[in-house]
């Protein structure tokens, strides 16, 4: 029997999945967490005004989420090779 | 699930050499010119009856043992669309039905030769071991694959925003941009070698296997294709951010 009705999936709604559930991002213990305006303080105490237009916390948030993205690609990946080691037909035997 | 062909093989071959044995004495010219040779091909054929209808006993039991844990693992596969899960299902039902009406037809043979062709059924009309299973695995490997390309969107619309906002700090965001080129290339191609593993899967079907024993083949090499697509773009991310966390 064909799987004529099997049509490819666009790729993009992806069910629910306990593996593929991003886990919270922990800012504890980030000492750049907060700051993110127009100054921060350094470890002295000392309000510096940022280097112009910098937001290393945007972008170390945007890098965590997209090395997260990838982990979670990754494992996708393996777990595709599992099913295609699976996939090779394997022995019928021989009928009498 | 992993079985070995040799595993499997072996009862077979003896079966079929036994019945052979049988079916060979049954044929023999010399023994029908008697009444005790025809008494004695009489007990061969119910002898040969009763191997044929034990091995293909036997093996709709694998076959339907396999079914049971083929079922288990679509169940517990979660990212399966509901499509894919849908038509897995209809083919591992559609399976049964044709073990149990084979099992049915071969418990009514009266002669070697019916249980003969009944058995041989189960291997061209049902293909459970070259073509229902792979299927099913195909179709997991794919949707394992397009979860991936989620993920790899994800990443890319990211790591796309990162260098938009590089660029107003004025930062050389060249080598990342190369990096999110590559990796879009790489998601767009391994888009198009999961639509092809996916087509090709579901159109497997037994008769197609018994016209081209290596029809398998290309859904297989187009999913792992599409793989590699995914580790390559997996290594553009990873690039990208190094690059940007400069």
């Amino acid at each position: 029997m064909a799987l004529a009705a099997c049509a490819p999936r666009a790729g993009t709604a992806a069910p629910a999945a306990p593996h593929r559930t991003p886990a919270p991002v922990s800012t504890a213990g980030r000492a750049s967490a907060a700051p993110t305006a127009a100054s921060r303080t350094d470890g002295t105490g000392t309000t510096r005004a940022n280097s112009p237009g910098a937001a290393p916390d945007v972008l170390d948030s945007a890098a965590a989420a997209a090395l997260r993205a990838a982990d979670d690609a990754g494992r996708d990946a393996t777990a595709l090779d599992q099913d295609l080691s699976q996939s090779t037909p394997s022995s019928e035997g021989t009928n009498p | 699930m992993t079985r070995t062909a040799t595993r499997r093989l072996k009862p077979a071959v003896a079966t079929t050499l036994a019945a052979g044995a049988i079916l060979g004495s049954v044929a023999t010219p010399a023994l029908a010119a008697t009444g005790t040779g025809t008494a004695d091909q009489a007990a061969k054929q119910a002898a040969c009856l009763a191997v044929v209808q034990q091995h293909a006993k036997d093996l709709i039991a694998a076959r339907q043992r396999s079914l049971d844990a083929l079922t288990t693992e679509v169940d517990g596969a979660a990212h399966l669309t509901t499509t894919d899960r849908a038509a897995i299902s209809t083919v591992i039902s559609s399976t049964r039905s044709g073990l149990t009406s084979l099992a049915a037809t071969l418990a009514a043979a009266t002669t070697c030769q019916q249980a003969h062709a009944a058995d041989a059924r189960i291997f061209t009309d049902l293909r459970v071991y070259v073509i229902v299973e792979p299927q099913a695995h195909l179709l997991l490997a794919v949707d394992h694959g397009l979860d991936g390309l989620t993920h790899l969107q994800t990443a890319a619309d990211t790591i796309a925003t990162a260098i938009t906002a590089a660029n107003t700090d004025g930062k050389d965001t060249v080598p990342a941009q190369a990096a999110l080129k590559d990796l879009q290339a790489r998601i767009a191609d391994a888009a198009g070698q999961l639509a092809t593993a996916h087509t090709e899967a579901a159109a497997l079907t037994p008769s197609a296997f018994n016209a081209d024993h290596d029809v398998t083949a290309p859904a297989r090499l187009a999913a792992r294709t599409g793989r590699q697509d995914i580790l390559a773009a997996v290594a553009d991310v990873r690039a990208a951010v190094a690059d940007l966390k400069k």
